[in-house]
């Protein structure tokens, strides 16, 4: 005892002078002398100043990037670029239990291919906002996954998936999710084209093969898409990508560029070029020109097919009821983005060093007057370029995507093979400033930057690699997000932020000011669902329901127990918990895992989870919980027993605690606890030889330390009794009870004399 | 006994009534509040502290919701104190709140009622000892601070020992400012009590002109 004492004691105080060399060796340097140490510039020290966030301070945009192989969404604030939260959306999650408790499974389970196969991970690409009158309204997220082409609503109230939907005719989608202006319709554009059936149909029958746009319709009230009220327009298989809604003046519409419109299948392997090279044959691909409001307007008429249960509008129904054309666009393009007036669509070539701005009017016009220059393969309508065009502009290598500035005309675009950001004016064509990036940067985002009022102050560069950028981690490296200062005439470059958990495509950001979240759930609340649970109990009428083959677990936790504590079962029987977390106080989330199991809950204020353990094996499984709540965290324990087939379930009366304690027990642990007192003998005769009694803080120790040395007394009083009986169990529990009053009154003891020793305590007589 | 309708009868009524309504509004108003601050409850996120008032009729939630602040959180309910302090309170063992005063909180309607009917007669009813049916609410103030003092003294001085930490018996702060480990605690009265002060001073005063008249009646006599 005495040696865990002293070590102890030795590492107080070797902790203690850590910290006081740390102290001194920096306490008195000055901003010169850190920035002369660091070796940082000027420039380095602004950028700190701009990114900063001092102690407690909040940021002033939050922004949602896509984690793409991940399966989530990752928060990070800006301008600090701190992440603050990652999201579970296709994916499973422990920390957040997603995907764990019984609620998210449901979710998870709604996600599954539309032949049943469950996927536990997603391809998540293009987070988007809800938007009211154009501008973000801090309700909802969106994003898709391009693996398996699904839709993905996050309530913003807590961060939480509340909905996932599966297209039923897609292969795979990229260009999603899109909002309209309202969040009439979430847009999900098809990428690879296939099958609309899902039936096997040859690669020599190409031509037949079908994308397609799916426009799904939102509920807000609900904050849930209802499919019943979705519909998709059938299009030709060219790859379609990414979408731009429109705004203001083309509020109707939506644009989608395209990839491939050679149409070219691959076939390496038996000696046919690439899909890479006939794909990118021709000089032009098509941007895909719809108007949503008509095709709902002819989706409410009923002239849709049903495929797989999803409304469909045949090309020959789009192209008859004038709601699709078609416009070329430089090869092989990336980015269609709606200019914040409505009036500009800014188009951008990846293989071609332009970005091509069109006229929504001049197009409209065309429209209006059938002024085509042609039609495509399958009838659709194809506006001239050169009449549907504003301007071009010569950008760089490889110009991606793009992103508009608060002030008028302004539009920043990423060039992937520059490694670059390029600052020009869509409306007088003008280039102004650009910026390197390290490396190769496919989205950029500006704050707000996709709606009709973009905010400007800062730009972040997704960049795809990072090479030699961070900490050398090995082959696998993180990706690199890059904050850029955009505020005045030139970009600044001010941060590098390591993202090391996906690759994150594309990302928003909204004023931290419009998001509204909770703090707490409202009592026995289903957090997936965001309505009171059907399980949820009160503290005082927890119960165990028992039928045959079921225990069935209705409890509630607090700081720091749980009720029940010991729940039995058979083996074969099937468990169910349901917690209610019954804290009211801000962030006491507790955890629940039962060892040896696939059970991870995560219960924040509020909430109500389940978890459900099918065929139990016996055994004994202690569950506890996976949150440090309180400083009785440890304690928060419970049994899982669950008894073989046919044996008997012990009642609690007959429980038996500790082990059973022998003389040679108790007259070792008599003998550790005169040990200890000798310790705090030698503290107390330091503390009495010198002037304590001038210290406050120190008569506060000696008080407390006092009170515990006399319940020790009490304790040793009662092992002594019980030692004279000849109770050796009892003796030993009290000799242990005063050896806990003991060290309580050791640490004390310590506390203040390391006190008066720092503070100069002087020796009296 | 039949002194009602004469000049000089109305003051005093009229002050017993008011001292009535006093106490009507201080039976469901607030009388005494009780706070807690320490580090992990900070004053942007907790701005009452933990915050619990005491009533006749119960103790009650003494916390509110959160201000807006640069970040605006969903606010549509407060912080429920009451369970808040009771869980802070367990870990050195000490009784749920609802275990205090809870005869009197039982009691107190028909407390209140009686007292009521006793002031009442007070208004009408002159014979010996007449002063003895105001006083019950004259000392209700005094009376609320004793026993409220008293269960501050037996949840100080009834700790489980079963308790995670061990402390010594004490006696909570009645009035001002005191500290438990790293939590402040802050009691003081509200204006509950000044309305029970308040009633109490007019039901004085409405003694000591009752008192007058009566002599001046009895000397007219």
């Amino acid at each position: 005892m005495k040696s865990r004492l002293m070590k102890t004691t030795m590492l107080a105080s070797a902790l203690g002078m850590t910290a006081a060399f740390v102290g001194s060796a920096f306490a008195d340097e000055s901003l010169q002398d850190v920035m002369k140490r660091r070796n940082l510039t000027e420039e380095n020290v602004l950028a700190a100043a701009k990114t900063y966030t001092p102690t407690g301070g909040r940021d002033e945009f939050l922004s949602f990037a896509s984690g793409g192989q991940y399966g989530g969404v990752i928060v990070f604030g800006i301008p600090s670029m701190r992440i603050i939260k990652y999201i579970a959306v296709f994916n499973r999650e422990p920390w957040q239990g997603f995907g764990y408790d019984d609620e998210s499974k449901a979710i998870l389970a709604s996600s599954k291919t539309p032949e049943g196969k469950p996927i536990t991970w997603g391809d998540t690409h293009h987070p988007n906002l809800s938007k009211t009158n154009g501008d973000y309204d801090g309700q909802y997220l969106f994003i898709n996954d391009k693996s398996t082409p699904r839709i993905a609503v996050i309530g913003l109230k807590d961060f939480e998936t509340r909905q996932i939907v599966v297209n039923p005719i897609l292969t795979t989608d990229h260009g999603g999710a899109f909002v309209t202006n309202n969040t009439e319709y979430v847009v999900e554009a098809s990428q690879y084209p296939g099958t609309l059936d899902r039936k096997y149909q040859g690669l020599d029958k190409f031509n037949d093969y079908r994308g397609g746009i799916t426009y799904w319709k939102f509920n807000r009230q609900k904050g849930m898409i209802e499919p019943e009220n979705s519909f998709t327009i059938e299009l030709p298989p060219y790859s379609q990508d990414l979408t731009s809604t429109g705004k203001g003046p083309s509020n109707d519409w939506s644009f989608t560029n395209s990839l491939c419109t050679e149409r070219y299948v691959g076939g390496i392997e038996s000696g046919r070029p690439p899909f890479e090279a006939g794909c990118s044959a021709h000089d032009t691909d098509l941007l895909h020109v719809i108007n949503w409001k008509k095709a709902e307007a002819v989706f409410k008429a009923g002239k849709v097919e049903k495929i797989n249960g999803m409304a469909v509008i045949r090309l020959k129904t789009a192209i008859d009821e004038g709601l699709l054309y078609l416009v070329p666009e430089p090869k092989s393009p990336h980015g269609v983005d709606v200019s914040p007036d409505g009036k500009y669509v800014v188009v951008s070539g990846k293989l071609d060093t332009h970005d091509s701005v069109y006229d929504f009017d001049k197009m409209q016009k065309l429209i209006e007057a059938k002024d085509f220059a042609g039609k495509d393969p399958y009838g659709i309508p194809i506006l001239d370029m050169k009449k549907s065009l504003h301007v071009q502009v010569a950008l760089g290598l490889g110009p991606l995507h793009n992103q508009f500035d608060s002030k008028p005309c302004i539009v920043y675009t990423s060039l992937y093979v520059d490694s670059q950001v390029v600052k020009w004016n869509y409306c007088e064509g003008k280039v102004l400033d650009k910026i390197p990036v390290f490396y190769n940067i496919g989205h950029l985002m500006t704050m707000e930057g996709d709606t009709e009022h973009p905010k400007g102050k800062y730009l972040v560069a997704l960049n795809k690699l990072a090479i030699d950028r961070f900490d050398p981690v090995g082959p696998l490296h993180p990706q690199n997000e890059e904050l850029i200062d955009i505020s005045g005439d030139k970009m600044k470059l001010l941060y590098d932020m390591p993202l090391p958990l996906g690759e994150p495509h594309y990302a928003v950001a909204i004023s931290l000011d419009k998001l509204k979240p909770l703090v707490r759930y409202k009592y026995g609340t289903n957090s997936r669902t965001e309505e009171a649970s059907p399980f949820a109990v009160r503290p005082g009428s927890e119960h165990i329901d028992r039928s045959p083959g079921k225990v069935e677990v209705f409890g509630t936790v607090i700081r720091s127990h749980y009720n029940p504590e010991i729940v039995q079962a058979q083996e074969g029987d099937t468990v169910i918990y349901h917690w209610t977390n019954a804290e009211r106080a801000e962030d006491e989330t507790h955890g629940f895992a039962v060892a040896q199991h696939d059970v991870q809950l995560s219960l924040e204020p509020g909430k109500t989870a389940s978890a459900t353990i099918q065929n139990v094996k016996a055994g004994v499984y202690p569950y506890y919980c996976t949150e440090f709540c309180s400083a009785l965290h440890l304690e928060m324990e419970g049994y899982l027993m669950v008894a073989p087939k046919g044996g008997a379930v012990a009642q609690p009366a007959a429980f038996s605690t500790g082990q059973t304690y022998t003389k040679a027990d108790f007259d070792k642990q008599y003998k550790e606890n005169l040990d200890t007192q000798a310790v705090i003998d030698s503290v107390v005769a330091y503390i009495t030889s010198v002037n304590y009694k001038d210290f406050p803080t120190v008569v506060a120790l000696v008080s407390d330390a006092t009170d515990q040395l006399n319940f020790a007394k009490d304790a040793r009083a009662k092992a002594d009794d019980f030692s004279k009986k000849g109770d050796w169990q009892n003796a030993m529990l009290w000799a242990n009870q005063w050896w806990q009053y003991q060290v309580k009154a050791a640490d004390i003891g310590l506390r203040a004399k390391t006190y008066l020793e720092q503070n100069g305590a002087k020796k009296v007589k | 006994m039949t002194t009602s309708g004469k000049s000089g009868a109305a003051p005093f009524r009229l002050l017993t009534l008011a001292a009535m309504a006093l106490l009507a509004v201080a039976y469901f108003s607030p009388i005494w509040w009780v706070a807690l601050t320490a580090p992990q409850y900070p004053p942007d996120a907790f701005p009452d502290g933990i915050r619990i008032e005491f009533h006749f009729n119960g103790v009650m939630n003494g916390c509110h919701t959160r201000p807006r602040t640069e970040i605006d959180v969903d606010n549509d309910e407060a912080l429920d104190c009451v369970h808040e302090m009771n869980t802070i309170n367990h870990y050195i063992g000490m009784k749920p709140i609802a275990e205090g005063a809870k005869y009197e909180i039982m009691l107190a309607p028909y407390l209140f009622v009686a007292m009521g009917l006793l002031l009442v007669a007070f208004m009408f009813y002159s014979g010996p000892f007449w002063w003895l049916l105001a006083l019950p609410a004259i000392l209700v103030p005094v009376g609320f601070v004793i026993d409220y003092s008293g269960w501050l003294w037996y949840f100080g001085h009834t700790l489980n020992p079963w308790g995670a930490f061990t402390v010594k018996p004490f006696m909570p702060t009645v009035f001002g400012e005191g500290k438990v480990a790293q939590f402040s605690t802050f009691s003081y009265p509200t204006y509950g009590f000044g309305l029970l002060v308040a009633a109490s001073f007019a039901l004085i005063l409405a003694v000591l002109l009752r008192r007058k008249q009566l002599q001046g009646g009895r000397g007219e006599k």
